[in-house]
């Protein structure tokens, strides 16, 4: 078994990705499921790619990490969000898809340096209390395939923006509330961007935004859950709302 | 004093104040006659507390201004989804039209949400000037309340671009001003503070999509400065520049963003600014609306 480790930039997480044959991948909706050529395009991909480092046989099981309460809580839990998206448009930039515009170059890289401004200002709040950075599971992302990574983003974007919305009521330091939302809108904008250059004129349609006009709001809980397959680091957020 | 003629009052605002004051209509009737005179504000200040709950007056009027706008963005939508349209004039080239619409929609949908909401917390819902339908179920389209060219200041109907650049600086003004009024939802114990920032996702959305419209609009290739996203407080046309004052803010919290870690070195000042939306006060809101105003 190989595992190859993703080089992603000079302070930040890094990643892994299985290529075993026996290493059960879990797929999310909406995912690509041919496995072999999935499996065909990510080597390709990370070929292509620069600072690609591999390594043998390296399987440090993580401690399971506590994300603290109340506020704390919610802060790293946007925090590991933040963690989630600066991996992948990090790993989306290293190995970019096939097709790639010029326009979407220069916004991929946005994508990736918004997240990396998101994530790095939680925590430095967060300070002592940061959890240690999680790592980030993208075996389910095809990233040489334009059509598996725009999906993927739109997943990630979609939920990060019901994530920021749904977090905001909990916070005791209401002084978090505007601070969360002035990001929250961020990811709104890049929902609706890949969102179109993937399927034009989708941007807020009926499958995130309600009849009554509003976008999704879910609970930390949810959002967790929803994340899960893209998190290998075993965390402990049981003091997050449901 | 009239205690009657304040539930009068109250009632025309409010049909439903005698169900909200748990129905006893004809206690209350009896209310002013019975209850020692000195002793009826305080008796009347708990029983409306129970009615209305937390709901401040500042909720109730962050939700009206969130109204007002939303009528706005929906009229000039509706104006523009509506110029030319099934002609060889038509405003919106045939590729863009099902987003419009869609951002069209979105915005009545808000109109009715709003109307809803701010009905319920027993308040009536704003109506633009020379409005004259109902302010809870009338077409919300008010041609009369709006001259969306500022008196031919703009393009904003003939030419495409010029329609852009507006919903642009809408879109982003709209944003901008629904954080603006978090401060007044912050006391609110319940889903209202939830309930906006879900309206204002859909507002980030909306203005994202009239960008990268914008971004591929007469040009050969693409328009490197217009992104998704707004990049430190260029507007996307000069006169529209007050819009975009106080959105190249680097520091948010104390913290310089340009100082934290990027993918190489520390993060661009245009990613810094790029990465956080601004809120922006009401005051300000309104005074740059009110050249499209009638």
């Amino acid at each position: 078994m190989t595992v190859i480790q993703m080089y992603d930039g000079p302070n930040s997480t890094s990643m892994k990705l299985d290529l075993g044959s026996d290493n059960e991948q879990t797929v999310e909706a909406g995912v690509m499921h041919d496995v072999s050529r999935r499996r065909f395009l990510q080597f390709a991909g990370g070929i292509a790619g620069a600072g690609l480092i591999v390594s043998s046989c390296r399987k440090t099981p993580p401690d399971t990490q506590f994300i603290g309460r109340d506020d704390t809580a919610l802060m790293n839990y946007l925090y590991i969000v933040e963690m989630v998206l600066t991996a992948f448009y990090t790993q989306a930039n290293n190995t970019q898809y096939y097709g790639l515009t010029e326009s979407e170059l220069q916004l991929l890289a946005d994508l990736r340096d918004h997240q990396y401004a998101h994530r790095e200002l939680l925590k430095k709040i967060l300070g002592g209390n940061a959890i240690n950075k999680v790592v980030v599971d993208l075996s389910p992302v095809t990233f040489a395939d334009r059509n598996n990574t725009l999906t993927n983003a739109i997943f990630l974007e979609d939920l990060a923006v019901a994530a920021y919305n749904g977090v905001a009521k909990h916070f005791a330091d209401t002084s978090f509330v505007l601070l969360t939302a002035k990001m929250g809108t961020v990811q709104a904008r890049h929902a609706a961007y890949a969102r179109d250059i993937l399927s034009a004129n989708t941007f807020a349609d009926s499958t995130v935004v309600g009849l009554n006009g509003l976008d999704r709001a879910m609970s930390p809980q949810a959002v967790m859950a929803a994340l899960a397959p893209f998190i290998q680091t075993k965390l402990d957020y049981t003091t997050l709302p449901a | 004093m009239n205690f009657n003629n304040i539930l009068q009052e109250i009632e025309k605002a409010d049909p439903e104040v005698y169900e909200k004051l748990s129905g006893r209509r004809h206690i209350l009737k009896s209310f002013g006659s019975k209850v020692a005179l000195a002793a009826l504000p305080l008796a009347l200040g708990s029983m409306f507390k129970k009615a209305y709950g937390k709901t401040t007056d500042s909720v109730i009027s962050s939700l009206q201004f969130a109204l007002e706008l939303e009528y706005f963005e929906y009229n000039f939508y509706h104006t523009a989804n509506n110029t030319g349209s099934n002609t060889t004039n038509t405003l919106i080239p045939a590729a863009d039209r099902a987003g419009f619409l869609l951002v069209e929609n979105e915005e009545k949908a808000h109109i009715n949400f709003l109307r809803t909401t701010i009905d319920t917390l027993g308040a009536v819902p704003f109506t633009p000037n020379y409005y004259t339908g109902d302010p809870i179920t009338g077409n919300p389209y008010s041609p009369a309340s709006y001259d969306f060219t500022a008196h031919s200041t703009f393009g904003t109907f003939s030419d495409y671009g010029s329609f852009l650049d507006l919903a642009i600086a809408f879109e982003d003004t709209g944003i901008r001003a629904y954080q603006g009024q978090i401060p007044n939802l912050l006391a609110n114990d319940n889903d209202i503070l939830t309930q906006v920032l879900q309206l204002s996702s859909v507002e980030a959305r909306h203005a994202s999509f009239a960008r990268l419209v914008r971004r591929f609009y007469n040009t050969a290739t693409f328009q490197i400065g217009t992104k998704p996203w707004i990049t430190t407080n260029f507007p996307p046309a000069v006169p529209l520049q007050p819009n975009y004052m106080g959105e190249d803010n680097t520091v948010q919290r104390g913290v310089d963003i340009t100082s934290l870690t990027g993918y190489t070195g520390t993060i661009s000042n245009s990613a810094a600014t790029e990465a956080f939306d601004e809120p922006m006060d009401k005051a300000t809101v309104t005074s740059l609306l009110a050249q499209f105003k009638l």
